[in-house]
């Protein structure tokens, strides 16, 4: 797996390549973790290229659900294939995170 | 016959040949006009005196053949201790011999034979003694050819005793020519010195000492035989005798060579005590490597030996553990801090005294080694212990000499730290065997707690069939199912699965299966089950975990199910009058996923009715996520097309065919996520 992190006036893209499982997992999560440290708070997750998502994966975004609440800082994921959507679906996890067809939508969320 | 008995066989026919021919003295000077015929006399003479000779030889061989080798300076000393003994009584024999000469002022012949014989026998004894004794140290780590040499040369030497029967000119030269090649072997067995090579300083200069006194005993001996040739007309005249100084000269020249070889021998015995010493040191490394004493016996064993075989000054041994830091320090003749002064030094010069052997000539030529002026160390060994790359400690040695350290010394430090890593890093991989083995048993209990955890009955109503299907990706897993029956009209089933594998998904499991047990007999709505589920598990949940559940309240009489879906896998309700599926996919969150009050904002209670044959299959995604080879995954459509082609199975067959195609699909029965697989069928 592999992460691309990229500014965008005031939003902070991070892509998501790859498999995200309990290992690579980390790696977003120090991913996130970092954006919130430098005060990102308009994050675009682009999932494009996320082609599985593991329960660890998930659980990296669930674990900031509160910590975004609490900051107000939001976060928005993108280009979310059939696939992966479906597992946010049926944890219910869509109702927690916002998920948008592309880009543009995700930054008319954040904006 | 033991040897034993043959022993004091001929030890007792020695005696008694000596005893007879005594007494054949006696008469032959007390009657010389005796009327047995001369010839014969000295032909019986001649036969005891052989016999004499031969069994006194023939009882020592036995003696001291049996006898076992135990030190070398002990075997001298056993001959110089017959001599001891003997000698004074010769001497006590002389003076009385003279005091009673004197005394009668003339010679007397018996008086004089009776000390002779008596001489003769201890003289005799002495010689046997000696010369066994000296075949054990001839024959100490001999070759094949030294031990047929002296065979030969034994059976000889027997066999020159019946050189009695004959009389001969010693300085003969036909009689040297012929005794030449006897001499000749001789003189080579006197060279087998072998044992010399054996002795420490200490035995050596002892040896020394005892052969010097073994040569003035032989002297003594010798001169007592030619004192009595000269003094008087002896019918035994051992002076004559070639088999008594034959072997009495090779006795003699053996006590010769071995003092010269001896004194040569002391310089450079300081050196082999050393190299002996080495040896030992190794051996004793090497036995605590076979033994299974403590990791900390090989430092000090390496410490001490290697200090004690480069004879160095001080020493110290550092021993890290596997994450770097210190575990084990020790030290001889030097304190940590002056230890901690050299160290700083060397780190100032760059010397890192963890990663290669390091030798420095004199410490005191480096910069910044001003703080060791106090110190008198000057030349330092330092070679680091490894096993496989990974640095266990480091060996410093260090000499008041400077350059003090040969390439001899180096080598056989070398040698010792390589031994003492191998044990080292074997004591270690020992324990963490013992380590694994210890957490292979907790594992397996685990195991056993968590099949306890699952409900072993699963006939909870008469009018519910159910089969169940789990087996866990590692020995321990997150799936979970219960089933509880609140009465005759109300049943629950629940089906979980918690995120992560292996162990901590195994704990989250068990305090699941608390929540559960805690607030079922409750008969709370699923919805709100799940809120109170979720509240519970949100004050002990990981961050980063949480856990999926589907509650199912069922009414086997009204055939009603209501449920809830706390994100977990939808289950399947197989219609059996038309063999439809009916997908339970109401909306629900997961348990965990957000833990403050509004999660009742996000689980519902859906309700449903179902008809006679129906069946409801429950799973986890371990089930739905199997993959093949080529990371496909098993799926929701291959499971609904299986289930509607078998929709007449019972809940046994169903369970089985499904996980059979989906093991048949993956290619193995080993499931890479924990699989749960539970199948009811309404009757």
């Amino acid at each position: 797996m592999h992460i691309n992190t990229s500014k965008e006036q005031e939003y902070y893209r991070i892509a998501i390549e790859g498999d995200l499982d309990a290992s690579s997992s980390i790696q977003l999560d120090e991913a996130i973790a970092a954006a919130r440290a430098n005060g990102e708070h308009k994050i675009i997750v682009d999932c494009q290229e996320l082609h599985y998502i593991s329960s660890a994966g998930l659980g990296v975004f669930m674990s900031y659900i509160q910590d975004f609440q609490n900051d107000g800082c939001s976060m928005v994921l993108c280009h979310m294939s059939e696939k992966v959507k479906q597992v946010f679906a049926i944890l219910g996890l869509d109702e927690l995170i916002k998920i948008v067809p592309g880009i543009d939508e995700a930054k008319a969320v954040l904006a | 016959m033991s040897l034993l008995h043959f022993k004091r066989l001929y030890f007792s026919l020695a005696l008694i040949s000596w005893i007879i021919l005594l007494v054949n003295d006696v008469l032959i000077i007390q009657h010389p006009e005796n009327n047995y015929p001369i010839i014969f006399s000295d032909i019986a003479m001649n036969v005891l005196l052989s016999t004499f000779f031969l069994f006194t030889f023939l009882g020592f061989k036995i003696q001291i053949g049996v006898q076992r080798t135990g030190q070398l300076t002990d075997m001298l000393w056993q001959v110089f201790l017959l001599g001891a003994v003997t000698i004074p009584i010769t001497i006590i024999i002389k003076l009385a011999g003279d005091l009673l000469l004197q005394k009668q002022l003339s010679q007397d012949a018996l008086l004089t034979n009776i000390f002779n014989h008596i001489n003769l026998g201890l003289i005799t004894i002495f010689i046997a003694n000696s010369f066994y004794v000296w075949k054990k140290m001839i024959l100490f780590q001999k070759s094949n050819r030294t031990d047929i040499l002296w065979h030969l040369f034994e059976y000889a030497v027997l066999i020159s005793i019946l050189s009695n029967f004959f009389s001969f000119t010693i300085s003969q030269q036909s009689f040297i020519l012929a005794t030449a090649p006897l001499t000749v072997t001789g003189i080579i067995l006197t060279f087998n010195l072998k044992w010399v090579a054996f002795m420490n300083y200490k035995q050596k200069w002892r040896s020394i000492l005892l052969l010097a006194l073994l040569i003035v005993i032989i002297f003594t001996f010798l001169e007592r035989i030619y004192e009595h040739h000269i003094i008087s007309t002896l019918i035994i005249d051992l002076s004559d005798n070639i088999f008594i100084l034959a072997t009495m000269g090779f006795i003699l020249a053996n006590c010769f060579v071995a003092l010269l070889v001896l004194l040569f021998n002391l310089p450079t015995s300081s050196v082999f005590e050393q190299k002996f010493g080495e040896v030992m040191l190794f051996q004793k490394l090497h036995q605590t490597l076979q033994l299974g004493d403590k990791e900390e016996d090989v430092y000090s064993i390496l410490l001490e030996s290697s200090k004690v075989t480069v004879m160095a000054d001080a020493a110290w041994l550092e021993i890290r553990d596997e994450r770097n830091s210190l575990k084990d320090f020790s030290s001889i003749q030097i304190d940590e801090f002056d230890v901690f002064e050299i160290k700083k030094t060397l780190r100032k010069n760059q010397i890192n005294i963890l990663s290669e052997p390091q030798y420095i000539k004199n410490i005191h030529d480096y910069p910044f080694a001003d703080k060791l002026k106090h110190l008198s160390y000057k030349s330092l060994l330092m070679v680091p212990l490894t096993s496989n790359n990974q640095t266990l400690g480091t060996l410093v040695l260090a000499k008041n000499l400077a350059d003090g350290f040969d390439k001899e010394m180096v080598d056989i430090i070398f040698t010792f730290v390589s031994q003492a890593s191998i044990a080292i890093k074997n004591f270690r991989l020992m324990s963490e065997a013992i380590q694994t083995e210890r957490y292979k048993e907790e594992i397996k209990i685990a195991k056993e707690v968590q099949k306890s955890l699952i409900p072993s009955d699963l006939n909870i109503h008469p009018l519910i069939q159910m089969n169940a299907f789990s087996k866990g990706a590692a020995d321990v897993g997150g799936d979970y199912y219960d089933v509880f029956r609140i009465s005759d009209e109300v049943c629950i089933v629940v089906i979980g699965d918690v995120s992560g594998h292996g162990t901590s998904a195994a704990f989250t499991m068990a305090q699941m299966k608390g929540i559960f047990h805690s607030l079922v007999h409750m008969n709370l709505s699923p919805e709100v089950f799940m809120s109170h589920a979720n509240l519970a598990l949100s004050k002990c949940l990981e961050k980063k975990i949480f856990i999926t559940l589907s509650y199912f309240i069922l009414y086997p009489k009204i055939q009603k199910i209501e449920y809830a879906r706390a994100g977990h896998c939808p289950a399947l309700l197989l219609h059996n009058s038309t063999g439809n599926l009916s997908v339970l996919d109401g909306k629900g969150l997961g348990l965990g996923l957000t833990r403050n009050q509004s999660y009742s904002s996000f689980i519902h209670k859906y309700e449903l009715h179902y008809s006679t044959g129906d069946a409801l299959i429950l799973y986890t995604d371990g089930l739905v996520e199997a993959h093949n080879t080529s990371r496909e995954e098993y799926g929701y459509d291959r499971l609904k097309r299986l289930i509607v082609e078998h929709s007449q199975a019972s809940a046994k067959e169903m369970n089985d065919v499904i996980i059979e195609d989906v093991q048949l699909f993956m290619g193995t029965t080993q499931f890479e996520d924990d699989c749960t697989l539970l199948v009811l069928r309404f009757v």
